[in-house]
């Protein structure tokens, strides 16, 4: 075969399909002797795609971990108001004295909560994970086209969470201005507690961040473009590697926006300069700076701020396309539908950024083109649901916790995109703005329905990362008590925002007439402690199925078609041991002519029927 | 470690690939602060003076700068060793020149009472040729980093897709800066 990499290393390779890293050598399959790993490279700076997933992965957890227990905390406040745990003051010292978490502190728990969960978890652990582990793996690539700038990512990725966590224990503590950041609360130091110290970590930690998520891209970007074996057409890649190549594309043309908005913020903190601000007064006192526009870094902020939602979601819609068809025993139905649709969705996310900004005093008219944009989205997100949906019509399902997940997210996204079309609306906008009818939408469509695309991915792809299953029992457990914990907690919301409830409000004592959503406040903030226990059951079934689960015994456990699954059941650093495999097919021919599956490297019999090309 | 020898026209291939998205997040970055500088502009309270006369210099010095990494690379493809070196130092001087350039413009404007601080057209002007800078100053490391590797060493035909990359890079801050000083000059002064 000409792309064979098992020829002597001394040979050279005239192969031009499957040259692997832009860095330096070719990367020999493990069985070839080559340069010795020690515990430092093979773990931490590590340069196998593999590798950095999992380290991606694991900081998302850890992010998971710390923003859950944060909005547990809040919800104390929202629950229980004005009721004492002395155990919050012993942790949090003034910020809760008494046990009653004061004001600042509320603000900046809603503050990182929003960061934490937006950028650190469902941005860096979603795609970080899957498209480090999935891109290589399902295009039948030995590692990225450049495995030193992915490395790079994750230590930018590393560098941004150390200095976000250390504006945690600075004497003024983290930023409080809102995860939106906007001015001028976040552009003059003495606006709040959280504007001072914790709002330049913030920022810088974000510029981090975004290095981090902008090395990420170009890696994939050409990664997929580049790096695929023989016969991987770009209309037989998976649909992970689809979502996540758009999702990379959308990240590259956003995210630079919202460094320049972070620049231009930091100038106004620290420079004097009056880029967003204008004639402010702070306890009486006139500030200097004048001329500024506050609006206008609502806008820089959005035009990254509604891609930046789409990226989360992205992700999701591959991975579970992907976990739907295996598990449903049957082709994704629709396959090009479901990649025009994502392009659509794509190129619409750059348009309808002004939607998050109907009650800025926006020109009506401006308003009304922003909302005929914003409910263009409707159209793709129903082609696709309406395609998963097919998808399951008569399958012959397994039930499987990734698969519930899957499910799950269908659930999710419909619900929480249903509402998406009264907010898309500036008239109902109008009202609803900043009540809990808002939170109600996003937590259910972007956060907990991008959670549960990316738990599908973590059982799913659990055996090809660690060689060994997550435990099942606890699995349904953990999804059960999530799905419906989730509903409880946001559906109530729906009710409190359609009748004013304002968010980011610390108490609502000041409001009579929301004193009657005592109880139901009560109820939601025990759901969502529920809801927090179980994903701490599912930590522990993660770690523990890193070490004890029962071992994976065949190469491809769920009997699935794409390339990821004809590697070692752990894959060494190249991922083949042979040469990479031929890929004849799309992956997605399941319950064909009475064959249950075909995988991806099994050539087309004479005379079999072409379902897709 | 085993090594065998890359095809390099892969490898540069994907490399040039990564570096047009690369330049596509760039090119991001500057459309945000120029379309921000426009909203602003619109508001009102908007102060126009005069550029420092020594940015005209500064273009034509870097638009040099991109003649002779043309010839660098042309020197390159025809394996002349020292005019090689020559076009390339030169570039890097030119590179330099520009920065130092800048630098003085910013005091000739500072001294014109047009302060960083002051109204906000001044304040965009030191943001957008500052960022513009730190993207040339890149470019200027990457020059010293080539002028080492050449170093008493005979030219790799293999490697001239590096450099390819490198004048790429350089043509377009090159041109950046051409967008940036014209669209400065009608809408800042």
């Amino acid at each position: 075969m000409a792309h064979d990499m098992q020829q002597p290393a001394t040979s050279p390779v005239t192969d031009h399909v499957h040259f692997q890293t832009v860095e330096g050598d070719i990367r020999e399959p493990e069985h070839i002797p080559h340069h010795k790993e020690n515990f430092v490279t093979k773990y931490i700076f590590s340069q196998d795609h593999k590798t950095i997933g999992k380290q991606f992965l694991i900081t998302g957890m850890f992010w998971a971990f710390v923003g859950g227990m944060l909005s547990l905390i809040f919800r104390l406040q929202l629950g229980y108001p004005g009721q004492s745990f002395p155990i919050l003051e012993t942790l949090f010292g003034k910020w809760a004295a008494g046990g009653v978490i004061s004001p600042e502190f509320y603000y900046k728990l809603v503050t990182m909560h929003g960061t934490l969960l937006v950028f650190f978890v469902l941005t860096a652990g979603l795609s970080g994970t899957f498209a480090n582990l999935l891109i290589p793996l399902q295009c039948g690539a030995r590692d990225m086209a450049s495995p030193f700038l992915n490395m790079l990512s994750y230590w930018f990725f590393f560098a941004a969470s150390v200095v976000m966590l250390i504006s945690f224990f600075i004497p003024d503590g983290a930023a409080d201005v809102g995860w939106t950041f906007y001015p001028p609360l976040s552009g003059v130091r003495e606006a709040s507690v959280g504007s001072r110290a914790g709002a330049d970590f913030w920022l810088i930690s974000m510029a981090l961040f975004i290095i981090s998520s902008l090395l990420g891209g170009l890696n994939y970007i050409t990664t997929v473009l580049n790096l695929r074996t023989k016969g991987m057409s770009m209309n037989r890649l998976p649909l992970t590697v689809w979502a996540l190549l758009i999702t990379a594309i959308l990240g590259l043309i956003s995210f630079p926006v919202l460094l320049g908005a972070a620049i231009l913020v930091l100038f106004d903190r620290n420079l004097g300069t009056s880029f967003f601000l204008d004639e402010i007064y702070i306890s009486g006192q006139h500030l200097d700076q004048v001329g500024g526009n506050a609006i206008l870094y609502q806008h820089l902020f959005w035009f990254l701020g509604h891609p930046e939602v789409y990226i989360i979601i992205l992700p999701a819609f591959g991975l579970v396309s992907e976990v739907l068809a295996n598990n449903a025993r049957k082709p994704i139905f629709g396959y090009r539908a479901m990649v025009l649709s994502m392009m659509a969705i794509a190129i619409l996310a750059f348009v309808v950024w002004a939607h998050h900004m109907f009650v800025t005093g926006l020109n009506p008219f401006v308003a009304s083109v922003f909302v005929f944009l914003t409910l263009l989205v409707a159209v793709p997100s129903a082609v696709k649901v309406f395609n998963w949906l097919a998808t399951l019509w008569q399958g012959n399902i397994r039930f499987t916790p990734a698969m519930l997940f899957a499910i799950g997210f269908v659930s999710l996204f419909i619900s929480g995109g249903l509402t998406g079309i009264f907010l898309g609306n500036s008239s109902l906008d109008i009202p609803l703005h900043d009540t809990y009818f808002v939170v109600a939408h996003f937590h259910i469509v972007m956060g907990v329905s991008a959670f549960f695309g990316m738990l599908a991915g973590v059982y799913h792809w659990f055996p090809k990362m660690f060689g060994r299953y997550m435990n099942q029992t606890l699995g349904y457990v953990h999804f059960w008590v999530t799905l419906i914990g989730a509903y409880l907690v946001f559906w109530p919301m729906h009710y409190m925002g359609l009748i004013g409830l304002p968010r980011r409000v610390w108490s609502l004592d000041a409001y009579q007439n929301f004193s009657m959503y005592g109880d139901l406040n009560r109820f939601m903030t025990d759901a969502a402690m529920l809801v927090f226990f179980a994903q701490i059951l599912f930590i522990l079934n993660f770690v523990y199925s890193i070490f004890w689960g029962r071992k994976v015994t065949e190469k491809n456990p769920w009997k699935s078609n794409s390339l990821e699954w004809t590697t070692e059941i752990v894959p060494g650093h190249g991922n083949w041991k042979g040469p990479i495999p031929t890929v004849y097919r799309w992956p997605y021919d399941y319950s064909k002519n009475g064959e249950e599956f075909i995988p991806q490297t099994v050539p087309y019999k004479p005379g079999e029927e072409k379902l897709h090309h | 470690m085993m090594t065998a020898p890359l095809p390099e026209e892969n490898r540069y291939q994907a490399l040039r690939l990564m570096l047009y998205l690369a330049i596509a997040s760039m090119i991001m970055l500057f459309a945000a602060l120029t379309s921000a500088l426009l909203v602003s502009k619109g508001k009102g309270d908007w102060q126009l003076f005069t550029l420092p006369p020594i940015f005209w210099v500064n273009t034509l010095v870097i638009l040099l700068s991109s003649g002779s990494m043309y010839l660098a690379v042309r020197s390159y493809r025809a394996l002349q060793y020292k005019p090689y070196l020559n076009w390339l130092l030169a570039t890097t001087l030119l590179g330099s020149a520009f920065l130092i350039g800048q630098l003085l413009g910013w005091q000739q404007l500072t001294a014109g009472g047009i302060r960083l601080s002051g109204n906000v057209s001044g304040s965009y002007l030191y943001v957008i040729s500052g960022a513009h800078a730190v993207h040339v100053a890149g470019g200027v490391v990457m020059l010293l980093i080539s002028l080492l590797r050449s170093w008493r060493r005979p030219l790799n035909p293999a490697r001239l897709g590096g450099l390819q990359l490198l004048a790429t890079y350089w043509h377009f801050v090159d041109l950046l800066w051409l967008y940036l000083m014209m669209f400065l000059y009608f809408n800042v002064s």
